[in-house]
């Protein structure tokens, strides 16, 4: 009897210890609008809420590899999720994507808006977009780059401030437009010097065939299907929070956010 | 005529036979030129053994007659787990081994039992370069001159040391890893100067060659791949071999507008030296980024052949493997320098067994092509058109964007990757290890940084026909076919070693290593290693006057990393589709970082 308590005991206690798990989130230590250290990003208002939901505190591991290295660290079981991710087969994401956004051209408020790849002034106007990226693939495709200025997407993960460099070029007027992820574009532009103007492109694909939009989900691990619902269920239970605090950081979406 | 004077002239007389026959056999046979490849001392002293880049030892008391009594003489851990590609250097008495990141240097007393470590030297890279690696956290190997061991760290820095206290001497930072930019090769020295250069061809590098004061590590003389040709060091000397060569400034205008500020063409394979011309040997890496649709044009000078001035770094020639790259055919490979007749014609050569699939036999005068046979499956590719020198691409098999293209062969790492060959002046023939590889292709967009589109290229690669993933070859040059085949389960990483033993020496990823007949193929021992074999052996005369042969196991890299860094098999397009390739590679070996040295009992 004695031994069984025991168990019980050791058992409840484990038990317990499971539900106290802390919840490992991968994000970059230095990477605005999306997450930073100082937990200022919307992936750490996100992770919160969601390890809020799920009764888990967050931790973070900060990983700022790029080129979806931050998958082996899921793999290796460093962390238990990512809070961007696009669709993969190296990972489980869970569904439905929490925004939809694409990319957008930054001009200066006082210039005409550019609104589509297409748009003839892209041929006369001082361009800058990131390398190899979707919008380079589209502009060369179109045979545009006389005007063209590539901004490695390396240093627009780098240390702070690098990553609204393409803003930054346009507040300044060394370029006259930019073509940016929704996101990077929403949020610095709206904190930018000067006021500045953001246009999404409207297309789903550009005319030669290259996907501009993009669904963005939160990603676990291959065989951790079941954190997958628990993270679904979570984000759809507080879907009215996801979306403000994607409107508080600016972010353009294709998707439409939940009623108020 | 006294009976012993009769005897001599006899013998006298059947030498001049016998040494006619000789030489002229010998002078059929292709050869290193004796400036490049100096007289055997019983040393190894830079990975390619010399300028010539042979991996060729004299050494012969280890041969066909005495190899199957090699035994394991000693064994040293290099600490580190990951994968080592690097090549285990004698010089004197001391042995020297270095390690992957963080990449330390092991200097080893041949003397003593067990060969002791004399010192060690830890150069401390930044660990954040860990995370920029393309392909594992390796080191091609150190290399040593005139009292100083040279070589390259991960986060982009060039470090001397003193061979005798291992005192560093000097360290310069060439590179920023928060670019992206880290370094993994050899470097070579030439008297005063060494060479070395950048990798991270992945992440949008523009990729150049420095040499840099041997006493100082101060820049002397900087060649970018990309550029104005004022950046690309092309001058009054440039005398390009093929009209697509010439012109101005192609650096520039073969790339959309600034395309080339980020145009790769990274320098992170093997350097050849020719005393005679004083020329330098080298091939640039990959046009950037990886999808070709981004960068209409030539994207001169990437993924070609470069020969420069050793003292200036003016270009003399140029010639481009692979004009706007589709496939990640970097031109990296080595380049063995070879004197041979060449259908009755006597020519100064190099040979590059290349990631296209091709053997390239190339005038290094002139840098006209005399040749380019395959040596493995071709689909993607039919051969080079000789009087223009370009490379005949199949138009099916041309990656395009929102397209799966199935069996491409050879693949992204080629049909042979960096691990360069051997060549022996006794048997004439070059010894390659390479791969049996084809994929699949589909261009994607993926997370970069996560959360954010980038255009990739999802990857899964099999193995080509016959099912097996690796051969190790004996290539007649000058016939341009293959004399013989070894086919391996997996594919092969390892650098080849010739010796004048008859026999040649290479490794496998399952941690076989194999000493094989020259001649035949016939494999005449082999051992079996604690790890995957992706090292380079070399081979030396020990303070006992005895031949001893070292190699370093522990596989990773590029096509083992599956192991080294414990990816997923379930995720086929990991390690840019290699892992599809090497699933059951996990249950053939394990990690490891060792030191194997053998010897005759």
């Amino acid at each position: 009897m004695c031994s069984a308590f025991l168990s019980a005991t050791m058992g409840l206690a484990m038990l317990g210890s499971a539900a106290a798990a802390d919840l490992r989130v991968c994000a970059d230590p230095d990477n605005l609008p999306f997450s930073n250290r100082a937990g200022d990003g919307f992936e750490n208002h996100l992770a919160e809420l969601l390890g809020a939901e799920l009764g888990r505190t967050v931790d973070y591991l900060w990983w700022s590899e790029p080129q979806g290295s931050v998958v082996d660290a899921l793999d290796e079981g460093r962390c238990d999720l990512v809070m961007s991710m696009l669709r993969s087969t190296a990972v489980l994401n869970a569904y439905p994507p929490y925004y939809r956004s694409t990319f957008a051209f930054v001009t200066r408020a006082d210039a005409s808006p550019v609104r589509s790849y297409d748009d003839p002034v892209l041929r006369e106007l001082a361009i800058g977009t990131g390398f190899g990226t979707p919008p380079a693939s589209a502009l060369a495709a179109r045979g545009i780059g006389t005007t063209v200025r590539l901004y490695s997407a390396f240093v627009e993960s780098g240390p702070a401030g690098d990553r609204s460099a393409l803003v930054d070029a346009v507040a300044k007027g060394e370029i006259d437009v930019a073509i940016i992820w929704g996101p990077v574009a929403g949020f610095f532009a709206a904190r930018a010097p000067v006021p500045l103007t953001v246009t999404p492109l409207r297309e789903l694909e550009d005319s030669s065939g290259i996907a501009q939009v993009f669904d963005v989900h939160v990603a676990v691990r291959l065989d951790e299907g079941e954190l997958r619902m628990e993270i679904e269920d979570a984000l759809l239970r507080r879907r009215a929070e996801v979306d403000a605090i994607l409107a508080e950081f600016d972010i353009p979406r294709l998707d439409r956010p939940a009623a108020p | 005529m006294s009976a012993r004077k009769f005897v001599y002239a006899v013998c006298v007389l059947l030498c001049v036979l016998l040494c006619a026959v000789t030489s002229s056999v010998a002078q059929q046979l292709p050869a290193p030129p004796p400036s490049a490849a100096p007289s055997e001392n019983g040393e190894w002293t830079m990975p390619a053994k010399n300028y010539a880049n042979t991996r060729f030892s004299d050494l012969a008391e280890i041969n066909v007659d005495t190899v199957g009594a090699l035994k394991v003489a000693w064994t040293f851990s290099t600490g580190v787990n990951r994968g080592q590609e690097s090549s285990p250097l004698v010089v004197g008495t001391t042995m020297y081994v270095l390690a992957p990141y963080p990449q330390t240097l092991y200097a080893l007393d041949l003397t003593q039992p067990g060969a002791p470590t004399r010192w060690q030297y830890e150069p401390k890279p930044d660990a954040s370069a860990q995370g920029v690696a393309c392909c594992d956290v390796v080191n091609r190997g150190p290399t040593f001159s005139a009292g100083k061991i040279f070589f390259t760290t991960l986060d982009a820095q060039t470090v001397a040391v003193d061979a005798e206290t291992g005192a560093e001497l000097w360290k310069v930072k060439l590179g920023d890893i928060a670019k992206g930019e880290t370094m993994t090769m050899a470097p070579l020295v030439v008297r005063d100067k060494v060479y070395v250069g950048i990798s991270g061809g992945e992440y949008g590098v523009r990729g150049w060659l420095q040499a840099l004061d041997v006493d100082s590590g101060k820049t002397i003389w900087k060649a970018y791949s990309t550029g104005p040709d004022a950046e690309v060091l092309i001058g009054d000397d440039f005398k390009p071999y093929y009209a697509t060569e010439k012109g101005k400034d192609l650096g520039v205008s073969t790339w959309p507008p600034n395309g080339w500020e980020q145009g790769g063409g990274t320098v992170w394979g093997w350097l050849s030296y020719d005393p005679d011309l004083n020329l330098i040997y080298y091939g640039t890496g990959n046009p950037g980024p990886w999808n070709p649709n981004q960068r209409p044009g030539d994207n001169k000078w990437t993924a070609g052949i470069f020969a420069r001035d050793a003292d200036t770094g003016a270009a003399r020639w140029f010639y481009q493997i692979a004009p706007h790259d589709l496939h990640d055919w970097d031109a990296i490979n080595e380049l063995v320098l070879l004197d041979l007749d060449w259908h009755g014609e006597q020519r100064k050569v190099l040979v590059q067994p290349g990631r296209t699939g091709l053997v390239y036999v190339i005038d290094r005068v002139t840098g006209e092509v005399l040749s380019a046979e395959p040596f493995h499956v071709l689909t993607a590719i039919t051969g080079v058109d000789l009087s223009t020198g370009q490379l005949q691409l199949v138009p099916e098999k041309m990656p395009v964007e929102n397209r799966v293209i199935r069996d491409i062969c050879p693949t992204a790492p080629g049909a042979k990757d960096w691990n360069p060959s051997a060549f022996s002046p006794v048997t004439g023939l070059l010894y390659i290890p390479h791969n049996n590889l084809c994929m699949d292709w589909e261009s994607v967009t993926t997370s970069y940084i996560a959360g954010t589109p980038f255009v990739g290229a999802e990857v899964r690669m099999f193995a080509g026909p016959g099912g097996h993933r690796g051969e190790f070859s004996a290539w007649d040059i000058i016939a341009g076919k293959e004399r013989w085949t070894i086919n391996e389960r997996f594919p092969l990483w390892s650098a080849a070693m010739a010796t004048a033993g008859g026999l040649v020496f290479y490794g496998t990823m399952d941690g076989w290593f194999k000493a094989v007949n020259a001649e035949s193929g016939a494999v005449l021992w082999q051992f079996k290693v604690d790890s995957g074999i992706i090292g380079q052996p070399t081979t030396f005369l020990g303070p006992d006057g005895k031949q001893y042969i070292a190699v370093l196991a522990g596989v990773g890299g590029w096509a083992g990393a599956i192991v080294s860094n414990d990816l997923d098999p379930r995720d086929a397009t990991a390690a840019k589709g290699f892992v599809n390739a090497m699933q059951d590679l996990k249950g053939a070996t394990t990690k490891g970082g060792t030191l194997y040295v053998f010897g005759l009992p």
